[in-house]
């Protein structure tokens, strides 16, 4: 569903992106995983339009978006949760989700998609008037990924979503990923907690200072010798 | 007793032309990040479109309903063609380009209409109720101005578009992100701003005298209140726009005419000095 084909990408002279490709089948989750500076989130950039690549190609449905404005790629219903949550911190909860789905035209929708996100996440219900910058962590992060919901996304793409939350809001982020899963919305996953990533992956890939140097389902990544030496810290 | 009602309604009335011109400042900055220094031109050719409705014999506020969606496309106008260029460049550039625009337009507004004072009034005379009075034309301008002010700030507030503005001027690449295209938001907020310095100064025309350069004051005052109101806030523009007029007013009266236009500065400079977040800014 999602395709991206050999791109290269670079800040200016410096190459953040060589040859990256990487699938995305409808209805899994993907995981990509790596160090700082990897360039995994270089990538995500990419796909939603901040980046236009030097060479190769981002597909949606076979349909290349690379180098289409942002907003349009956002309107093929590509949702990014970016990182450090970005949201508009000085609206309340309902209004970040009603940007959410700016997209869309059909109120009816956009009302039943709120009622689906609430029932996700019945705490943002009960903050619906607050604004949103006075939320803690966790809650900002469930929000953001709501707002990303919001569209009816065909694919999620989330940067780091447990950076920065409490551990017991983590299980929750990670138990939600699983609900959208199931509810027919591909993801693709950023994660520094490679281990969680990885197990709840149905395929990952592993970048390298620009590279992808593996991949493979994300059981078996688990079990990859490097895997466990570089990010679980196992021997 | 009397007289200070009359001068209180009187300064708020005035703040409420004020708000109307300073509003359309303070989204343009808050937006896009322009100081816009041709903002007061779009007044003056507010005040010379009202003096040609008074020529053809129509009240000359009824100019709003027809010059208002005009002037919002000469804004578009304007930012299609030059005003995009500088929109996320540095300070410089965009003041440069606005001050240039401010001298070209108020010295075509010379060449073409003469340099000599002009009114657009239409309705003499005061209404009196136990020792207050208050100017018909002053009051009809001042209520006008306030209902556009507030119709604007709900806009912002509760429409679909207006929220879409908040979001770009919060934060553009979030905003693209949920699909919202920002350069079109920014024609639209260029239209919108140069539509509500054009009104102000349709209803400023009908109560002062001008010429083409009654920009250059005006201007001034909507700084000074931009920055009480705090930078790029729509209703600390408001509030603030009315205290000016308050303040203006009661200077004229207590002190002298002539020193009520240095109020203005008094208060940008106090403001930066004491707050400068402005009164509902935060930071």
């Amino acid at each position: 569903m999602l395709e991206v084909d050999k791109i290269d990408v670079s800040y200016g002279e410096v190459p953040a992106l060589r040859q990256v490709s990487l699938r995305v089948e409808k209805g899994t989750i993907v995981s990509i995983a790596g160090a700082n500076g990897a360039g995994k989130s270089t990538l995500l950039k990419t796909i939603v339009g901040y980046l236009t690549p030097r060479s190769g190609v981002v597909r949606l449905n076979g349909e290349t978006i690379s180098g289409l404005p942002a907003y349009q790629i956002a309107r093929k219903r590509i949702a990014l949760v970016p990182e450090g949550r970005g949201l508009f911190s000085d609206m309340t909860v309902e209004e970040n989700l009603a940007l959410g789905a700016y997209s869309v035209p059909d109120r009816g929708v956009i009302a039943k998609r709120r009622a689906w996100v609430y029932e996700l996440f019945p705490r943002l219900s009960e903050r619906s008037a607050q604004v949103s910058g006075t939320l803690s962590g966790g809650e900002q992060q469930l929000l953001a990924i709501g707002r990303g919901l919001m569209s009816g996304p065909e694919i999620l793409m989330l940067d780091e979503p447990s950076l920065g939350v409490m551990p017991s809001f983590v299980d929750r982020i990670f138990e939600v990923l699983g609900e959208i899963r199931k509810s027919g919305t591909t993801i693709l996953l950023v994660e520094q907690n490679v281990d969680r990533s990885l197990r709840m992956a149905d395929y990952a890939y592993i970048l390298q200072t620009g590279e992808v140097v593996l991949e493979g389902k994300g059981e078996a990544l688990l079990k990859n010798d490097m895997v466990r030496h570089a990010f679980l810290g196992l021997a | 007793m009397p007289e200070l009602l009359t001068i209180l309604i009187s300064g708020l009335l005035m703040g409420c032309i004020y708000a109307l011109l300073a509003g359309g400042l303070t989204l343009i900055w808050g937006v896009m990040g322009i100081v816009n220094l041709a903002h007061g031109e779009a007044l003056m050719l507010g005040c010379f479109a009202a003096l040609y409705f008074a020529a053809t014999g129509f009240v000359p506020p009824l100019a709003i309903v027809v010059f208002g969606p005009l002037f919002f496309l000469f804004g578009v106008l304007l930012y299609v063609t030059i005003i995009r260029r500088i929109v996320n460049a540095p300070e410089l550039m965009s003041l440069l380009l606005t001050f240039g625009l401010s001298i070209f337009i108020k010295n075509v507004a010379v060449l073409a209409w003469g340099g000599e004072l002009r009114i657009a009034s239409y309705l003499e005379g005061s209404f009196a109720f136990g020792g207050i009075y208050v100017s018909k034309a002053r009051l009809v301008a001042g209520l006008i101005a306030i209902t556009i002010s507030l119709g604007m700030y709900a806009f912002l507030r509760y429409a679909r578009q207006g929220q879409a503005i908040r979001a770009v001027a919060f934060n553009r690449r979030i905003a693209e992100q949920c699909g919202i295209n920002a350069n079109a938001i920014y024609m639209i907020v260029f239209g919108l701003g140069t539509a509500l310095a054009a009104a102000a100064g349709i209803l400023a025309g009908t109560i002062f005298a001008f010429t083409p350069l009654v920009g250059e004051q005006f201007i001034l005052k909507a700084f000074a209140i931009t920055v009480l109101g705090g930078m790029g806030n729509f209703l600390g523009a408001l509030i603030a726009a009315l205290l000016l007029g308050v303040i203006e007013q009661s200077v004229t009266y207590f002190i002298d005419a002539q020193i009520s236009a240095a109020a203005a500065f008094v208060i940008i400079i106090l403001t930066l000095l004491f707050r400068p977040q402005g009164i509902l800014g935060s930071r």
